[in-house]
């Protein structure tokens, strides 16, 4: 059971990890539609005024995920000829699950509302002091959210490890300078609409 | 009934590579004596071993052996890669 979490790209057939990336990226989009945040690269997510609607959600998860796979697949592809473009888009999407925490966490603007009136009272230290929990709320959830990228840049890495037969230290270097390459070109690319 | 042990390639104190020097013949006995290479094959350890013979009985589809071996597709061709170049290391020493 421990392996199925720790090396899902080996234990699990390329179909049944599709399934399950595009099935919980459709569902962070759905969820999205509660929230007032928006995903504009792998790495990043934006607060935005109003709840973003869902042809928007669906238009920032396809843009960031073909993007970062294009790159990727390239980059494999470089690395070692049999690469496949399904093992590598299956890297992208189950590598994000993690980080559909943070739209989990804005349910109902939830973490928006409450950054909000922290940021709104930090010039008032008395009422700061009315908003302990609150911080120690989204103090726990910062961690969370680090968490989250710590185990993202896992499961990238031994989904594209596996994908690729990537061995090389200089590859690995390569591999992890083009992700944040990638993650700011989109961030550029989904500003456009 | 004599238990058949598995065939060393390694010497267990220095670890160098094993070679045959003497075959026998079970029904008569005869024995040969010389120096004689492990066949590349007998070099493989035994998990690359079994591989090689999944690979054989699936008519060399990595697709209905991982699915078989409960494992993915890329995982196999990594192994199959890796098993490669330890053959082509085996052929030139």
């Amino acid at each position: 059971m421990k392996n199925y979490f720790l090396k899902p790209f080996t234990y699990f057939q390329e179909k049944q990890l599709l399934l399950f990336g595009l099935s919980l990226g459709l569902i962070s989009c759905i969820i999205q539609l509660t929230t007032t945040t928006r995903v504009i690269a792998l790495l990043k997510a934006i607060i935005t005024e109003e709840n973003p609607p869902f042809v928007q959600n669906i238009a920032d998860f396809i843009i960031t995920t073909i993007t970062m796979v294009l790159a990727l697949f390239i980059f494999g592809k470089m690395i070692n000829a049999k690469t496949r473009f399904i093992d590598i888009l299956n890297t992208v999407l189950i590598a994000r699950i993690p980080l559909y925490l943070f739209i989990i966490g804005d349910i109902n603007s939830f973490i928006t509302k409450k950054t909000k009136v922290i940021l709104d009272s930090i010039s008032n230290p008395d009422e700061m002091a009315n908003q302990f929990i609150d911080i120690i709320l989204l103090t726990v959830f910062g961690f969370l959210v680090l968490l989250s990228l710590i185990i993202f840049g896992y499961y990238i890495y031994q989904g594209f490890k596996t994908a690729t037969h990537l061995k090389k230290t200089s590859h690995i270097i390569i591999f992890v300078i083009l992700i944040l390459f990638i993650d700011f070109l989109t961030r550029l690319l989904t500003n456009l609409y | 009934m004599k238990t058949k042990h598995k065939l060393p390639t390694h010497c267990p104190s220095c670890i160098n590579k094993l070679h045959v020097t003497q075959l026998a013949c079970e029904s008569c006995e005869t024995t040969v004596g010389g120096q004689f290479n492990l066949p590349l094959l007998s070099q493989l350890t035994q998990e690359e071993q079994d591989f090689v013979l999944q690979f054989f009985l699936y008519s060399g589809s990595l697709k209905q052996m991982a699915q078989q071996m409960n494992i993915s597709y890329p995982t196999v061709r990594n192994k199959l890669d890796d098993m490669i170049e330890h053959i082509k290391k085996l052929q030139n020493l």
